[in-house]
Protein backbone atom coordinates (compact mmCIF):
# COMPACT_ATOMS: atom_id res chain seq x y z
CA UNK A 1 0.00 0.00 0.00
CA UNK A 2 1.23 3.38 -0.88
CA UNK A 3 0.34 6.39 1.23
CA UNK A 4 -0.26 9.73 -0.36
CA UNK A 5 2.63 12.09 0.25
CA UNK A 6 0.49 14.47 2.30
CA UNK A 7 -0.60 11.68 4.62
CA UNK A 8 2.97 10.53 5.05
CA UNK A 9 4.06 14.04 5.90
CA UNK A 10 1.25 14.30 8.41
CA UNK A 11 2.26 11.05 10.09
CA UNK A 12 5.86 12.15 10.35
CA UNK A 13 4.90 15.45 11.87
CA UNK A 14 2.44 13.92 14.30
CA UNK A 15 4.80 11.24 15.53
CA UNK A 16 6.58 12.39 18.66
CA UNK A 17 10.20 12.85 17.73
CA UNK A 18 12.61 10.82 19.79
CA UNK A 19 14.28 12.67 22.66
CA UNK A 20 12.21 15.78 22.12
CA UNK A 21 10.93 15.86 25.68
CA UNK A 22 10.92 19.43 26.92
CA UNK A 23 12.86 19.98 30.13
CA UNK A 24 10.86 21.53 32.97
CA UNK A 25 13.97 23.23 34.27
CA UNK A 26 17.69 23.53 34.03
CA UNK A 27 20.15 23.17 36.88
CA UNK A 28 23.79 22.67 37.78
CA UNK A 29 25.26 19.98 39.99
CA UNK A 30 26.67 21.42 43.19
CA UNK A 31 29.11 18.56 43.89
CA UNK A 32 30.48 15.41 42.31
CA UNK A 33 27.60 13.02 42.15
CA UNK A 34 26.16 10.00 40.36
CA UNK A 35 23.17 9.33 38.14
CA UNK A 36 21.15 6.25 38.95
CA UNK A 37 18.93 4.07 36.82
CA UNK A 38 15.96 4.41 39.16
CA UNK A 39 14.95 6.96 41.82
CA UNK A 40 16.38 4.99 44.76
CA UNK A 41 19.75 4.96 46.49
CA UNK A 42 19.98 1.21 45.92
CA UNK A 43 19.63 1.54 42.17
CA UNK A 44 22.54 1.03 39.73
CA UNK A 45 24.85 3.93 39.01
CA UNK A 46 24.63 4.77 35.32
CA UNK A 47 27.04 7.70 35.22
CA UNK A 48 29.32 9.79 37.37
CA UNK A 49 28.73 13.50 37.05
CA UNK A 50 31.26 16.06 38.18
CA UNK A 51 30.34 19.19 40.10
CA UNK A 52 29.12 22.13 38.06
CA UNK A 53 27.65 20.02 35.26
CA UNK A 54 24.69 21.57 33.47
CA UNK A 55 21.62 19.37 33.40
CA UNK A 56 18.14 19.42 31.95
CA UNK A 57 15.45 18.26 34.35
CA UNK A 58 12.42 16.41 32.99
CA UNK A 59 10.51 15.12 35.96
CA UNK A 60 10.44 15.17 39.76
CA UNK A 61 9.40 12.26 41.92
CA UNK A 62 9.57 13.09 45.62
CA UNK A 63 13.26 13.78 46.36
CA UNK A 64 14.41 12.60 42.94
CA UNK A 65 14.56 14.18 39.53
CA UNK A 66 15.03 12.52 36.15
CA UNK A 67 17.47 14.44 34.03
CA UNK A 68 19.95 14.50 31.19
CA UNK A 69 23.49 15.66 31.78
CA UNK A 70 25.70 16.64 28.90
CA UNK A 71 28.97 14.79 29.33
CA UNK A 72 31.50 15.49 26.56
CA UNK A 73 28.73 15.93 24.05
CA UNK A 74 27.04 12.70 25.05
CA UNK A 75 23.88 13.09 27.10
CA UNK A 76 23.70 10.81 30.10
CA UNK A 77 20.22 10.18 31.45
CA UNK A 78 19.24 9.06 34.89
CA UNK A 79 18.01 10.01 38.34
CA UNK A 80 19.50 11.92 41.23
CA UNK A 81 18.18 13.75 44.28
CA UNK A 82 17.28 17.35 43.57
CA UNK A 83 19.26 18.40 46.61
CA UNK A 84 22.38 17.71 44.52
CA UNK A 85 21.39 20.54 42.18
CA UNK A 86 21.15 24.28 42.10
CA UNK A 87 18.20 25.26 39.96
CA UNK A 88 17.78 28.11 37.56
CA UNK A 89 21.49 28.50 37.08
CA UNK A 90 22.80 29.29 33.64
CA UNK A 91 23.74 26.27 31.62
CA UNK A 92 26.60 26.32 29.17
CA UNK A 93 24.70 24.57 26.44
CA UNK A 94 21.18 25.70 27.23
CA UNK A 95 18.61 25.95 24.48
CA UNK A 96 17.25 29.44 23.90
CA UNK A 97 14.73 30.39 26.54
CA UNK A 98 11.15 29.73 25.46
CA UNK A 99 10.21 33.04 27.02
CA UNK A 100 12.13 35.90 25.46
CA UNK A 101 10.95 38.37 28.08
CA UNK A 102 13.07 36.60 30.63
CA UNK A 103 16.05 38.31 29.04
CA UNK A 104 15.30 41.63 30.62
CA UNK A 105 14.53 40.05 33.96
CA UNK A 106 16.93 37.19 33.76
CA UNK A 107 18.06 37.59 37.33
CA UNK A 108 14.59 37.27 38.70
CA UNK A 109 13.47 34.57 36.32
CA UNK A 110 16.44 32.46 37.29
CA UNK A 111 15.53 32.86 40.89
CA UNK A 112 12.27 31.02 40.43
CA UNK A 113 12.89 27.43 39.65
CA UNK A 114 10.24 25.60 37.73
CA UNK A 115 10.86 21.95 38.27
CA UNK A 116 7.33 21.26 39.29
CA UNK A 117 6.39 21.34 35.63
CA UNK A 118 3.62 23.81 35.04
CA UNK A 119 5.31 26.33 37.24
CA UNK A 120 7.43 27.66 34.41
CA UNK A 121 4.43 29.49 32.97
CA UNK A 122 3.54 30.96 36.31
CA UNK A 123 7.06 32.10 36.94
CA UNK A 124 7.02 34.06 33.71
CA UNK A 125 3.96 35.88 34.97
CA UNK A 126 5.83 36.49 38.19
CA UNK A 127 8.57 38.01 36.13
CA UNK A 128 6.26 40.47 34.50
CA UNK A 129 4.38 41.54 37.56
CA UNK A 130 7.15 41.87 40.05
CA UNK A 131 10.27 42.88 38.26
CA UNK A 132 12.27 43.39 41.38
CA UNK A 133 15.75 43.95 40.06
CA UNK A 134 17.06 46.91 41.95
CA UNK A 135 14.38 46.97 44.61
CA UNK A 136 15.55 48.02 47.99
CA UNK A 137 15.10 45.12 50.36
CA UNK A 138 14.03 45.38 53.95
CA UNK A 139 17.03 46.41 56.01
CA UNK A 140 18.21 46.25 59.57
CA UNK A 141 17.78 50.02 59.74
CA UNK A 142 14.10 49.65 58.77
CA UNK A 143 13.53 47.27 61.64
CA UNK A 144 15.38 49.38 64.15
CA UNK A 145 13.61 52.57 63.11
CA UNK A 146 10.16 50.98 63.14
CA UNK A 147 7.49 52.54 65.34
CA UNK A 148 4.84 50.22 66.72
CA UNK A 149 1.75 50.18 64.53
CA UNK A 150 -1.03 49.25 66.93
CA UNK A 151 -3.72 49.75 64.29
CA UNK A 152 -2.03 47.27 61.99
CA UNK A 153 -1.85 44.77 64.85
CA UNK A 154 -5.60 45.18 65.44
CA UNK A 155 -6.23 44.83 61.71
CA UNK A 156 -4.42 41.50 61.39
CA UNK A 157 -5.91 40.19 64.63
CA UNK A 158 -9.31 40.17 62.93
CA UNK A 159 -8.18 37.31 60.73
CA UNK A 160 -7.29 34.94 63.55
CA UNK A 161 -8.93 31.55 63.04
CA UNK A 162 -10.63 29.32 65.60
CA UNK A 163 -9.54 25.72 66.05
CA UNK A 164 -12.83 24.50 64.62
CA UNK A 165 -12.45 26.65 61.50
CA UNK A 166 -8.90 25.41 61.02
CA UNK A 167 -10.04 21.79 61.29
CA UNK A 168 -12.80 22.38 58.79
CA UNK A 169 -10.37 24.05 56.40
CA UNK A 170 -7.96 21.12 56.67
CA UNK A 171 -10.67 18.53 56.07
CA UNK A 172 -12.00 20.43 53.06
CA UNK A 173 -8.54 20.29 51.51
CA UNK A 174 -8.03 16.59 52.17
CA UNK A 175 -5.63 17.12 55.07
CA UNK A 176 -5.75 14.80 58.06
CA UNK A 177 -3.50 14.90 61.10
CA UNK A 178 -1.12 11.97 61.33
CA UNK A 179 1.48 10.67 63.72
CA UNK A 180 5.00 11.63 62.80
CA UNK A 181 7.75 11.09 65.38
CA UNK A 182 9.99 14.00 66.28
CA UNK A 183 13.10 14.06 64.11
CA UNK A 184 16.20 12.52 65.63
CA UNK A 185 18.66 14.92 67.15
CA UNK A 186 16.03 17.59 67.49
CA UNK A 187 15.30 19.03 70.94
CA UNK B 1 56.75 15.55 105.47
CA UNK B 2 56.59 12.09 107.02
CA UNK B 3 56.07 13.56 110.44
CA UNK B 4 53.51 15.97 109.21
CA UNK B 5 51.09 13.31 108.04
CA UNK B 6 50.38 11.70 111.47
CA UNK B 7 50.21 15.16 113.01
CA UNK B 8 47.62 16.23 110.50
CA UNK B 9 45.73 13.01 111.14
CA UNK B 10 45.55 13.73 114.87
CA UNK B 11 44.42 17.25 114.24
CA UNK B 12 41.79 15.98 111.89
CA UNK B 13 40.47 13.41 114.36
CA UNK B 14 40.35 15.95 117.16
CA UNK B 15 38.47 18.51 115.23
CA UNK B 16 36.30 16.38 113.01
CA UNK B 17 35.21 13.51 115.24
CA UNK B 18 32.81 15.54 117.43
CA UNK B 19 30.96 16.51 114.24
CA UNK B 20 30.81 12.92 113.15
CA UNK B 21 29.67 11.57 116.49
CA UNK B 22 27.06 14.17 117.16
CA UNK B 23 26.22 15.71 113.85
CA UNK B 24 22.61 16.51 114.66
CA UNK B 25 23.38 18.73 117.59
CA UNK B 26 26.37 20.49 116.19
CA UNK B 27 25.02 20.84 112.71
CA UNK B 28 21.77 22.44 113.75
CA UNK B 29 23.44 24.93 115.99
CA UNK B 30 25.87 25.86 113.27
CA UNK B 31 23.07 26.02 110.77
CA UNK B 32 21.13 28.33 113.03
CA UNK B 33 24.09 30.61 113.35
CA UNK B 34 24.63 30.62 109.63
CA UNK B 35 20.98 31.27 109.01
CA UNK B 36 20.92 34.27 111.25
CA UNK B 37 23.85 35.79 109.43
CA UNK B 38 23.64 34.81 105.80
CA UNK B 39 20.84 32.54 104.75
CA UNK B 40 18.38 35.31 104.04
CA UNK B 41 20.90 36.96 101.84
CA UNK B 42 21.93 33.71 100.17
CA UNK B 43 18.33 32.77 99.55
CA UNK B 44 17.68 36.16 98.07
CA UNK B 45 20.60 35.81 95.69
CA UNK B 46 19.49 32.28 94.87
CA UNK B 47 16.00 33.47 94.15
CA UNK B 48 17.34 36.08 91.80
CA UNK B 49 19.47 33.56 89.98
CA UNK B 50 16.47 31.26 89.64
CA UNK B 51 14.25 34.12 88.57
CA UNK B 52 16.68 35.20 85.91
CA UNK B 53 16.67 31.78 84.31
CA UNK B 54 12.95 31.14 84.69
CA UNK B 55 10.98 31.40 81.52
CA UNK B 56 8.60 34.26 81.05
CA UNK B 57 5.03 33.41 82.05
CA UNK B 58 2.62 32.82 79.17
CA UNK B 59 0.56 36.00 79.58
CA UNK B 60 3.71 38.10 79.63
CA UNK B 61 5.09 36.31 76.59
CA UNK B 62 1.86 37.17 74.79
CA UNK B 63 2.04 40.83 75.84
CA UNK B 64 5.67 41.09 74.71
CA UNK B 65 4.79 39.36 71.45
CA UNK B 66 2.02 41.84 70.71
CA UNK B 67 4.34 44.78 71.25
CA UNK B 68 7.02 43.23 69.05
CA UNK B 69 4.55 42.33 66.33
CA UNK B 70 3.25 45.91 66.33
CA UNK B 71 6.83 47.08 65.82
CA UNK B 72 7.46 44.64 62.96
CA UNK B 73 4.22 45.81 61.34
CA UNK B 74 5.50 49.35 61.72
CA UNK B 75 8.36 48.39 59.39
CA UNK B 76 6.27 46.16 57.11
CA UNK B 77 2.58 47.06 56.79
CA UNK B 78 0.13 44.17 56.51
CA UNK B 79 -1.29 43.55 53.07
CA UNK B 80 -4.83 44.88 52.75
CA UNK B 81 -6.36 41.67 51.46
CA UNK B 82 -8.78 39.93 53.83
CA UNK B 83 -9.14 36.84 51.63
CA UNK B 84 -5.40 36.24 51.48
CA UNK B 85 -4.91 37.00 55.19
CA UNK B 86 -7.70 34.60 56.13
CA UNK B 87 -6.29 31.88 53.90
CA UNK B 88 -2.81 32.12 55.41
CA UNK B 89 -4.32 32.16 58.91
CA UNK B 90 -6.23 28.96 58.15
CA UNK B 91 -3.13 27.12 56.94
CA UNK B 92 -1.12 28.38 59.90
CA UNK B 93 -3.77 27.73 62.54
CA UNK B 94 -4.19 24.15 61.35
CA UNK B 95 -0.45 23.63 61.72
CA UNK B 96 -0.45 25.02 65.27
CA UNK B 97 -2.94 22.31 66.23
CA UNK B 98 -0.15 19.80 65.54
CA UNK B 99 2.09 21.35 68.21
CA UNK B 100 2.38 21.39 72.00
CA UNK B 101 1.09 24.97 72.12
CA UNK B 102 -2.23 24.87 70.26
CA UNK B 103 -3.89 27.30 72.68
CA UNK B 104 -1.76 30.37 72.12
CA UNK B 105 -3.62 33.26 70.44
CA UNK B 106 -2.08 32.43 67.08
CA UNK B 107 -2.26 34.99 64.32
CA UNK B 108 -0.56 35.18 60.95
CA UNK B 109 0.05 38.22 58.81
CA UNK B 110 1.17 38.67 55.21
CA UNK B 111 3.09 41.92 54.91
CA UNK B 112 3.39 44.11 51.88
CA UNK B 113 7.04 43.93 50.85
CA UNK B 114 8.97 42.28 48.04
CA UNK B 115 11.68 41.36 50.51
CA UNK B 116 11.89 37.67 51.31
CA UNK B 117 11.32 36.70 54.89
CA UNK B 118 9.19 35.25 57.62
CA UNK B 119 9.29 36.17 61.30
CA UNK B 120 8.25 34.28 64.39
CA UNK B 121 7.26 36.43 67.33
CA UNK B 122 6.72 35.12 70.87
CA UNK B 123 3.18 34.51 72.00
CA UNK B 124 1.93 33.02 68.74
CA UNK B 125 2.61 35.59 66.02
CA UNK B 126 3.96 34.82 62.56
CA UNK B 127 4.69 37.42 59.88
CA UNK B 128 5.46 36.41 56.30
CA UNK B 129 6.32 38.68 53.39
CA UNK B 130 4.34 38.84 50.15
CA UNK B 131 7.64 38.47 48.31
CA UNK B 132 8.23 35.06 49.83
CA UNK B 133 4.66 33.86 49.19
CA UNK B 134 5.06 34.87 45.53
CA UNK B 135 7.99 32.46 45.17
CA UNK B 136 6.00 29.48 46.40
CA UNK B 137 4.41 26.86 44.21
CA UNK B 138 1.75 25.35 46.41
CA UNK B 139 0.20 25.12 49.88
CA UNK B 140 2.73 22.49 50.94
CA UNK B 141 5.49 25.06 50.56
CA UNK B 142 3.52 27.71 52.42
CA UNK B 143 2.88 25.18 55.19
CA UNK B 144 6.59 24.33 55.32
CA UNK B 145 7.60 27.93 55.92
CA UNK B 146 4.80 28.68 58.40
CA UNK B 147 5.65 25.48 60.29
CA UNK B 148 9.29 26.56 60.56
CA UNK B 149 8.15 29.83 62.19
CA UNK B 150 5.63 28.03 64.39
CA UNK B 151 8.45 25.77 65.61
CA UNK B 152 10.41 28.87 66.68
CA UNK B 153 7.43 30.05 68.74
CA UNK B 154 6.68 26.63 70.23
CA UNK B 155 10.30 26.15 71.27
CA UNK B 156 10.55 29.79 72.42
CA UNK B 157 13.72 30.44 70.44
CA UNK B 158 13.17 34.18 70.16
CA UNK B 159 11.85 34.57 73.69
CA UNK B 160 14.95 32.93 75.13
CA UNK B 161 17.27 34.94 72.89
CA UNK B 162 15.49 38.18 73.76
CA UNK B 163 15.70 37.57 77.51
CA UNK B 164 19.33 36.59 77.27
CA UNK B 165 20.13 39.74 75.36
CA UNK B 166 18.07 41.98 77.64
CA UNK B 167 19.82 40.57 80.71
CA UNK B 168 23.12 41.61 79.29
CA UNK B 169 21.78 45.07 78.59
CA UNK B 170 20.33 45.59 82.05
CA UNK B 171 21.97 45.81 85.41
CA UNK B 172 21.91 42.46 87.16
CA UNK B 173 19.44 43.46 89.89
CA UNK B 174 16.89 44.63 87.40
CA UNK B 175 17.47 41.66 85.16
CA UNK B 176 16.47 39.29 87.92
CA UNK B 177 12.90 40.56 87.65
CA UNK B 178 12.89 40.76 83.87
CA UNK B 179 9.83 38.64 83.34
CA UNK B 180 7.53 40.21 85.92
CA UNK B 181 8.67 43.76 85.28
CA UNK B 182 7.68 43.54 81.65
CA UNK B 183 4.01 43.46 82.33
CA UNK B 184 4.22 45.91 85.21
CA UNK B 185 5.75 48.17 82.59
CA UNK B 186 9.00 48.95 84.26
CA UNK B 187 10.11 51.32 81.50
CA UNK B 188 13.72 50.17 81.72
CA UNK B 189 12.80 46.50 81.35
CA UNK B 190 10.18 47.14 78.69
CA UNK B 191 12.63 49.12 76.62
CA UNK B 192 15.40 46.56 77.05
CA UNK B 193 13.17 43.67 75.99
CA UNK B 194 11.72 45.43 72.97
CA UNK B 195 15.14 46.61 71.84
CA UNK B 196 16.54 43.13 72.36
CA UNK B 197 13.64 41.78 70.30
CA UNK B 198 14.25 44.06 67.35
CA UNK B 199 17.96 43.29 67.52
CA UNK B 200 17.22 39.58 67.28
CA UNK B 201 15.09 40.17 64.17
CA UNK B 202 17.87 42.08 62.47
CA UNK B 203 20.80 39.97 63.64
CA UNK B 204 19.21 36.53 63.71
CA UNK B 205 19.01 33.65 66.14
CA UNK B 206 21.70 31.10 66.83
CA UNK B 207 22.15 29.01 63.72
CA UNK B 208 21.39 25.88 65.70
CA UNK B 209 17.93 27.28 66.48
CA UNK B 210 17.32 27.80 62.76
CA UNK B 211 18.35 24.26 61.87
CA UNK B 212 16.22 22.92 64.72
CA UNK B 213 13.23 24.89 63.44
CA UNK B 214 13.80 23.47 59.94
CA UNK B 215 13.52 19.91 61.17
CA UNK B 216 10.81 20.58 63.77
CA UNK B 217 8.83 22.55 61.20
CA UNK B 218 9.11 19.74 58.69
CA UNK B 219 7.67 17.37 61.27
CA UNK B 220 4.83 19.81 62.13
CA UNK B 221 3.89 20.11 58.44
CA UNK B 222 3.96 16.33 58.02
CA UNK B 223 1.76 15.92 61.10
CA UNK B 224 -0.74 18.26 59.47
CA UNK B 225 -0.91 16.00 56.43
CA UNK B 226 1.26 18.22 54.25
CA UNK B 227 4.08 17.02 52.05
CA UNK B 228 7.14 17.18 54.32
CA UNK B 229 9.24 18.30 51.36
CA UNK B 230 7.50 21.71 51.28
CA UNK B 231 10.14 23.61 53.24
CA UNK B 232 12.97 21.82 51.43
CA UNK B 233 11.50 22.91 48.10
CA UNK B 234 11.25 26.54 49.24
CA UNK B 235 14.87 26.39 50.35
CA UNK B 236 15.80 25.00 46.95
CA UNK B 237 14.14 28.03 45.36
CA UNK B 238 15.95 30.36 47.76
CA UNK B 239 19.22 28.63 46.89
CA UNK B 240 18.78 29.77 43.29
CA UNK B 241 18.62 33.43 44.36
CA UNK B 242 21.79 35.48 44.34
CA UNK B 243 22.62 36.27 47.97
CA UNK B 244 23.55 39.77 46.83
CA UNK B 245 19.97 40.55 45.77
CA UNK B 246 18.59 43.21 48.14
CA UNK B 247 15.27 41.42 48.60
CA UNK B 248 17.08 38.47 50.16
CA UNK B 249 19.64 40.41 52.19
CA UNK B 250 17.94 40.23 55.59
CA UNK B 251 16.86 36.61 55.17
CA UNK B 252 20.28 35.39 54.09
CA UNK B 253 22.18 37.40 56.70
CA UNK B 254 20.05 36.06 59.55
CA UNK B 255 19.99 32.38 58.57
CA UNK B 256 22.54 29.61 58.09
CA UNK B 257 23.77 29.15 54.50
CA UNK B 258 20.82 27.87 52.46
CA UNK B 259 22.89 24.97 51.16
CA UNK B 260 23.55 23.78 54.73
CA UNK B 261 19.83 23.92 55.49
CA UNK B 262 19.03 21.91 52.36
CA UNK B 263 21.61 19.25 53.15
CA UNK B 264 20.34 18.90 56.73
CA UNK B 265 16.75 18.50 55.60
CA UNK B 266 17.74 16.06 52.86
CA UNK B 267 19.18 13.82 55.57
CA UNK B 268 15.92 14.10 57.48
CA UNK B 269 13.95 13.19 54.37
CA UNK B 270 15.63 9.80 54.41
CA UNK B 271 13.54 9.07 57.44
CA UNK B 272 10.71 6.83 56.31
CA UNK B 273 8.00 8.84 58.08
CA UNK B 274 9.04 11.92 56.15
CA UNK B 275 9.41 10.13 52.84
CA UNK B 276 5.62 9.90 52.56
CA UNK B 277 3.91 12.53 50.49
CA UNK B 278 1.09 14.75 51.67
CA UNK B 279 -2.65 14.31 51.30
CA UNK B 280 -3.57 17.78 50.11
CA UNK B 281 -6.23 17.57 47.40
CA UNK B 282 -7.29 21.18 46.94
CA UNK B 283 -4.59 22.84 44.89
CA UNK B 284 -6.77 25.68 43.65
CA UNK B 285 -7.09 27.46 46.97
CA UNK B 286 -3.38 28.26 47.09
CA UNK B 287 -3.32 29.38 43.46
CA UNK B 288 -6.37 31.57 44.03
CA UNK B 289 -4.86 33.16 47.12
CA UNK B 290 -1.46 33.65 45.52
CA UNK B 291 -3.01 35.14 42.38
CA UNK B 292 -4.18 38.04 44.53
CA UNK B 293 -0.54 38.94 45.10
CA UNK B 294 0.13 39.13 41.39
CA UNK B 295 -2.99 41.16 40.72
CA UNK B 296 -1.95 43.95 43.06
Amino acid sequence: MRLPATALTFLLLAAPPIAAEDPIDTAVTIRNTVLRAEPTQASDVVAEIPANTSVEVFQRQRLWVRLAAADDGEAEQGWLRFTELRFGAETNDAAPSPEPETGAFAGFSRSVSGFLGSFRRRSSRTTQKTATIGIRGLTVADLEAAHPDVKALAAISRFAISKADAQQFAAAGGLAARDVPQAQGNR
Amino acid sequence: MNRLVPALFIVAVCFLSPWRLAPAFDFSSVAKAVKKLDVDKIADVGKRIVASTTEMPRDQEIALGEDLTARLLGAMPPLDDPALQSYVNRVGRWLTLQTERPDLPWRFAVVDTDSLGAFAVPGGNVVITAGLVRLMRDENELAGVLAHEIAHVVDKHHLKAIMKQARVALARDVAADLASDYVSKNPLVTEALLNAGMTIYSSGLDQSDELAADSAGTVIAARGGYDPLGLLLVLTTLDSIDVAEPRGALLFSTHPPTRDRIDRLAELADDSALARGGTLMDEARFSDAQARLFAQ
